[in-house]
């Protein structure tokens, strides 16, 4: 399955399109230097662009919780899907499947 | 005495810690094949082995990252050479006609002949990929898994109502790690966790033992299998760390030339091949920079050696973390460590006598488990408990 290459440097508005919030968890779960947040697109995937492992996923997903509340339950998101599911599984994709109302841009 | 085969992937990680085991029965005075692909194998463990071969076609690499390099893991090897091997293992048994099957955990094909044939057959865990279930929180892709070995099961012919998970016999599961790793959750109790296997591996005349400074401190850079950008990206931020670390540190650095940058530390030894437990075995080394493979990360281990862990694929973060709950060692994120913060990754385990102290420690416990000596009493255990069940 091809999936098209997000290209942060050109996307329009980015920082603004996922709340900030979350780019700021993306970073900690990802141990990532503060430049690293400008990947963080709704575009990009959370394996194949973002290339987060399983152990940085469960991470996040803690943070997701403490940050946002028993509703923002990532691990259960990702129960729910299969591999491709998993593979094509997005920032934007997670932030309305978990944050709904808070989305930002 | 009895007849051990033992079933496993053309992947230098996985023959290696078997060598141990298979000398270890030899020397006790058991008949020992191998099976597999011979043009791997023989280079491997050299012309005293007995290799019985099952035939040779290139698998994909074993690359990428994440869940592509799951999918190309089980898609792309485990099944295909499943297939591949299917017919011409069946022949192996039925000319070694072994008494017990070792059978790598990514050689399901070996488990499903000896179901067939009505063997025993143990299995052998290098890695933790497939030990604790680390992917359960992902049950579709635990399923996914299950239903490609259902697949083998069926094309094999076997009655689906025997089918049992090939990957996990019901008698032994040998793995080569320990509770010190895998921490106090329980395993089933035909799991035996005997330690990480120690094997002599070829001689490497042409290392160059006189360039290892003693008086600046070693660090072993070795990757695994990387290729390509993001194995050059790497090793461009390690040796930049590593120059961050001072003229007091030099370090060793296994890898293609290809993926290292032009210009390297001064004084860094970059080979192709490292003699690695040779290096750790003579007290060279003060740490080691890995992928985080349970393999490495063992042998460093049982040489009380502290680690720095940046893991890329497949079981590796789990190891990595396994690595990091016990003290020994660190973990940085492969794909975006900064130079800077690698360094600093470095320095913690050089500088500090907390993960040193660690990694004597943990070194101590999985030598505890007995490794190839342990291993060989349960395979022992399992043949003398069989009632000679052959096939015609």
């Amino acid at each position: 399955m091809e999936h098209p290459r997000p290209s942060p440097a050109q996307a329009p508005g980015r920082g603004a399109e996922v709340h900030p919030d979350l780019v700021s968890l993306l970073v900690a779960a990802a141990e990532a230097p503060p430049e690293w947040a400008a990947l963080v697109t709704p575009q990009a995937r959370l394996d194949g662009d973002l290339m987060l492992d399983e152990c940085e996923l469960a991470t996040l997903a803690v943070l997701l919780r403490e940050r946002f509340g028993a509703g923002a339950d990532l691990a259960a998101l990702r129960a729910g899907l299969d591999l491709a599911g998993l593979e094509s599984l997005t920032v934007g994709a997670l932030e309305r499947a978990l944050l709904p109302g808070r989305v930002s841009g | 005495m009895s007849r051990f085969l033992l079933v496993v992937p053309p992947l230098t990680g996985h023959v290696y810690p078997a060598v141990g085991i298979a000398r270890e029965l030899t020397a006790r005075g058991h008949e020992v094949a191998w099976t597999g692909s011979e043009a791997v194998l023989r280079p491997l463990l050299g012309p005293g082995e007995q290799v019985l071969g099952t035939g040779s076609r290139l698998f994909r690499a074993q690359g990428g990252h994440g869940l592509a390099a799951l999918r190309s893991l089980w898609e792309g090897f485990i099944v295909p050479y499943a297939r591949f091997t299917a017919k011409p293992l069946d022949a192996v048994v039925r000319a070694f006609r072994p008494d017990v099957l070792l059978v790598d955990q990514h050689t399901p094909a070996g488990a499903l002949v000896a179901h067939r044939h009505g063997l025993r057959w143990a299995s052998l865990a290098p890695g933790a990929m497939e030990l604790g279930r680390p992917l359960r929180a992902l049950p579709q892709v635990e399923a996914w898994m299950r239903e490609l070995l259902g697949d083998l099961w069926q094309r094999a012919g076997l009655p689906p109502e025997e089918f049992t998970d090939p990957r996990f016999s019901p008698d032994l599961v040998l793995a080569l790690t320990g509770p010190a790793l895998t921490g106090p959750a329980p395993f089933p109790e035909q799991y035996a966790l005997v330690g990480p296997v120690l094997s002599e591996r070829p001689a490497d005349p042409g290392f160059p033992w006189e360039r290892l400074d003693p008086g600046r401190r070693t660090v072993l850079v070795t990757m695994g299998t990387l290729a390509g950008d993001i194995g050059a990206d790497f090793h461009a931020r390690a040796a930049r760390a590593l120059e961050l670390c001072g003229p007091g540190v030099q370090a060793v650095v296994t890898a293609p030339r290809e993926l290292l940058p032009a210009a390297l530390p001064t004084g860094t030894v970059a080979v192709d091949r490292a003699p690695v437990v040779e290096l750790m075995a003579r007290g060279q080394l003060d740490a080691v920079l890995c992928h985080g493979g349970m393999n490495t990360v063992g042998e460093a281990l049982m040489h009380g050696i502290p680690l720095v862990a940046a893991p890329i694929r497949h079981d590796q973060p789990f190891v990595a973390a396994q690595l990091v709950a016990s003290g020994a060692g660190v973990r940085v994120p492969f794909p975006r460590v900064a130079p800077a913060a690698l360094a600093a990754a470095l320095g913690t385990v050089l500088d500090g006598t907390a993960h040193r102290e660690a990694a004597v420690r943990v070194g101590a416990a999985l030598r505890a488990g007995g490794g190839a000596g342990r291993a060989a009493d349960h395979l022992e255990a399992l043949a003398a408990s069989i009632g000679r069940t052959r096939s015609s």
